[in-house]
């Protein structure tokens, strides 16, 4: 897979480089970070994130309170809670579990609280289906957070430590996702930062709301439709204005995100695009699209397209939400095709991204066709040479039709 | 020293002028709670009248801090608040988890048993009305026997209530105990001991409620009096496993007789139609309970 | 809730200008006395106390206690003879049940209204937390 990392500097003759799983480097950062409270709840294949974790608190490594709740609901009810009166918090999950806890995906960033949490992608039952798949996190992706898709294991422990610094500015939670398996139980080399390093990174959090007797507020109430005014007659920002903020808030965090991702090159010689990073785009008439660890699969179909004559480059997004429309749309203006492909569908339509990037691209005076293409659902693997078969069959709709091309499926056995 | 009207605190943390219903017994359960509380908490509180009496946002009708949480998660949104208070040196402020009896024997049911489980370092206080009150007087796991509900409307519920703090009791915590706002000087003084105790504490108070039941609001008093007096409601406390009556319900048990439940059941509107054989039942219900808590009774 | 929209815009109105400062990015909210308006509204009744049979008053000490111990909405005072404030007395009756001297009656507020005058306003809607538009 390190093949393949290239977006990034990798350094192997460091001695803080250890081979490790997507999981452990969540569970490192997580470490770095100092988090406070963890709750979590098991689910393959999160499990060993948490495993690990036990153990540094266990063992002293990590000076937090770790709950083993008896649920995914609870294990971020307990995060709400412990948030809420200023401690940094942590937790990470897959599919059923993310999806139990969906009511609190919804509270905590309607709370504003500047939640981290893993979600290790995995398909969404039923049937059961412990393998990767994107829909998870999708089906979450208008509940407020911000998602970041990483797309090896370096980048996942950078990715975390950058999160807590990204909610922690924007007062958003960040939902860091990874391929189940593919990233969760690889081992690859990963730079482990110094503690010494990532504080001065990541200052303690300053919560922006605590609770305390001394100044007895009601935290999420009941609201009204209109603002209403106070006891000392300003008018309070209704729950429509708060829902504005918060969208605001997402759409600031564009900016957010790189600066963040900056700010850590710069301390730490490694950066990760921001909000999307590309392969090969400069001159690229074929981009091909998509987020996690099949972008970088897509490098090596880009390598062996370039050697047959096609020019084709890779688009990797990292930022799903906030949706950097702007950027990637001005990544891609120079292409003639961009060939999009979801590890994720929204039924009855089509893939999440290649449904966005539609959008951002209408009403430009120039843009790219976008042909999608769904693969990768419950494991099924998708190779390098399938991402080329797919652009190529993209390529040659191109030459005999106009218009816009229904989504196709990658190795689909029916 | 039991705790009288001429002892129990001065101070407020409610202020008049909120949202709940005329009557209501939570209302005045919630001033001595918070009484015995000395203010020094933080209520953890999901969708129930306590938020509609906690008041519409921007304002606020009492004077402790409340974090409200989602329905089902008033326990381990709870033990939350409390790990975060323990990783900050907070300790000094009691954490207050009080949900009606919906969010705590159906939908809060399992975060509660992991709390108590993990003997999370909370106060957990039930206050029973014995319905889903706020969305409009529905069955709950807590409604007796016979009670008519807007989702039991015709013969009333089948089915005997859940008994909650037995539940909790199997979960081998610290302390539990009931109360009842006609009995303020008992409820203070568990509210008291439980606050100075560690881990979980779970505390279920009888709350009548005159929209629900369908009483005069005047007859609040009377109602929880009665429902002690008929043993409907058992005020004790179980300390370490130890089994005590406390108040009324000890005096009863020492010396006297329980009413016939239906004194008490007749003065509410949502027995008016409760079939002979119903009221029998709950008597009969009464009676074996009672017998067991006299025979575990520890002076 | 359009009676309550209405209520908020009067209340706005009389209380021109609002400062448009809110700074608040969550839900929050701070305490104020009469949250939910002047609840002395709601009544149709109200207690009304014979200081002659007031167990306390008699004594003339802090005694008994029972109405002040027992109110819902906190609106009596632990005083010698106890106080009702009027404007957030809600009418439930409980303090005239309670007291063990039947110090303390319910008159009729439209009886009273007419020997003595209202001093709240006409009373409006009933508000209460059993609806449909609950959480
Ligand atoms: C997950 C979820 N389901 C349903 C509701 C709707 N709901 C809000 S309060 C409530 C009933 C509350 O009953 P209880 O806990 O007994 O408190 P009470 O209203 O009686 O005080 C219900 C069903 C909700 N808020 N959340
Ligand atoms: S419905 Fe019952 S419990 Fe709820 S506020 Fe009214 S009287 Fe109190
Ligand atoms: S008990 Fe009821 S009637 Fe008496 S003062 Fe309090 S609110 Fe008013
Ligand atoms: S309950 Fe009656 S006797 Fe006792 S203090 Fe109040 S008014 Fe006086």
């Amino acid at each position: 897979m390190l093949r393949k990392n290239k977006g990034a500097r990798t350094v192997t003759t460091n001695p803080d480089v250890h081979i490790i799983t997507g999981n452990k480097a969540a569970a490192e950062a997580a470490r770095l970070c100092r988090v406070q409270v963890i709750a979590a709840y098991p689910i393959t294949p999160q499990s060993s994130v948490v495993e690990n974790l036990a153990k540094y608190v266990d063992s002293g490594v990590l000076d937090a309170e770790f709950i083993a709740v008896e649920s995914e609901h609870s294990a971020m009810s307990v995060l709400i809670g412990a948030s809420m009166v200023g401690a940094r918090v942590f937790t990470a999950t897959s599919a059923n579990g993310l999806a139990y806890m969906c009511e609190q995906i919804h509270w905590v960033a309607g709370s504003r609280l500047p939640i981290v949490m893993g979600c290790v992608n995995r398909a969404l039952a039923a049937p059961w289906n412990v393998l990767n798949d994107q829909q998870d996190s999708m089906s979450m992706r208008d509940a407020g957070w911000i998602q970041i898709f990483c797309r090896n294991n370096q980048e996942i422990l950078d990715t975390f430590i950058q999160a807590f610094k990204i909610a922690e500015t924007t007062h958003l939670p960040v939902m860091v996702c990874y391929d189940g398996y593919i990233l969760s139980h690889t081992v690859m080399p990963v730079e482990v930062p110094t503690q010494e390093a990532v504080d001065a990174f990541l200052p303690p959090y300053k919560p922006h709301t605590v609770l305390d007797p001394a100044a007895p507020r009601n935290i999420n109430p009941v609201t009204l439709a209109d603002p209403r005014p106070n006891a000392d007659g300003v008018l309070c920002h209704g729950y429509m204005e708060l829902r504005h903020l918060h969208h605001a808030a997402l759409r600031e965090a564009i900016d957010t995100i790189v600066a963040v991702d900056n700010e850590f090159g710069a301390a730490f010689g490694r950066s990760w695009g921001g909000l999307y990073w590309d392969y090969l785009r400069a001159d690229a008439e074929v981009l091909l699209m998509a987020a996690g660890s099949l972008a970088s699969e897509a490098t090596a179909a880009v390598d062996a397209l370039r050697e047959a004559g096609v020019k084709a480059g890779v688009i990797g997004l990292r930022a799903y939400r906030p949706f950097p429309d702007d950027a990637v749309a001005d990544a891609v203006a120079a292409a003639k095709v961009v060939v999009v492909f979801d590890k994720s569908l929204s039924y009855g339509y089509e893939g999440p991204i290649c449904a966005d990037l539609r959008a951002a691209l209408h009403g430009r005076a120039t843009s790219p066709a976008v042909h999608g293409y769904i693969g990768g659902l419950g494991g099924r693997d998708i190779k390098a040479r399938e991402l080329v078969a797919a652009t190529c069959e993209s390529i040659e709709w191109m030459k005999k039709n106009t218009g816009r091309k229904g989504t196709g499926w990658v190795n689909l056995q029916l | 020293m039991a705790t009288t009207a001429l002892t129990l605190p001065e101070t407020e943390y409610m202020l008049p002028g909120n949202r709940a219903c005329a009557g209501c017994g939570l209302g005045i359960a919630f001033r001595h709670i918070t009484k015995a509380l000395d203010g020094k908490c933080i209520f953890v509180v999901p969708a129930s009248c306590l938020t509609v009496l906690g008041g519409m946002y921007p304002t606020s009708s009492v004077t402790v801090p409340i974090m409200n949480c989602a329905f089902p998660s008033t326990a381990a949104s709870a033990s939350g608040v409390a790990a975060g208070l323990k990783v900050l040196g907070r300790e000094d402020t009691t954490v207050v988890a009080m949900a009606g009896d919906g969010g705590t024997a159906d939908i809060g049911i399992q975060a509660l048993s992991g709390a108590a489980e993990r003997n999370a370092n909370i106060l957990y206080i039930c206050y029973d009305n014995e319905g889903y009150m706020n969305t409009g007087t529905q069955r709950s796991g807590s409604t007796p026997l016979g009670a008519k509900t807007t989702t039991s409307p015709a013969l009333g519920k089948c089915e005997f209530p859940k008994d909650v703090p037995a539940i909790l009791e199997a979960h081998h915590i610290p302390y539990v105990a009931t109360a009842s706002p006609s009995y303020p000087g008992d409820l203070y003084d568990k509210v008291k001991k439980a606050k100075d105790l560690r881990g979980t504490r779970y505390m279920h108070l009888n709350a009548p409620c005159p929209s629900g039941w369908q009483f005069a609001p005047k007859d609040t008093v009377e109602l929880g009096r009665l429902a002690v007096e008929t043993g409907v409601f058992l005020l004790y406390e179980i300390e370490d496993g130890v089994f005590r009556l406390t108040s009324r319900s000890r005096a009863l048990a020492k010396q006297g007789a329980l009413k016939p439940v239906r004194e008490f059941l007749e003065l509410q509107g949502r027995f008016s139609s409760a079939a002979d054989a119903a009221i029998d039942a709950v008597q009969e219900w009464v009676n074996q309970r009672w017998k067991r808590a006299i025979e575990r009774h520890a002076e | 809730m359009e009676a309550e929209r209405k209520k908020d815009a009067a209340a706005e109105e009389a209380r021109q200008p609002h400062t448009r400062a809110c700074e608040q990015e969550l839900a929050m909210s701070w305490p104020k006395v009469g949250e939910a308006g002047e609840t002395g509204d709601w009544r149709t009744v109200r207690p009304v106390l014979d200081t002659s049979k007031c167990l306390a008053a008699q004594r003339g000490k802090l005694a008994c206690m029972q109405c002040w111990m027992f109110c819902p909405d906190a609106v009596i005072t632990r005083t010698v003879p106890p106080g009702v404030n009027m404007t957030y007395c809600k009418g439930c009756g409980i303090c005239v049940e309670v007291c063990p001297a039947g110090a303390i009656t319910l008159e009729p507020e439209h009886e009273h209204e007419e020997e003595h005058g209202r001093d709240a306003h006409a009373a409006e809607e009933q508000g209460s937390a059993d609806g449909d538009d609950q959480p």
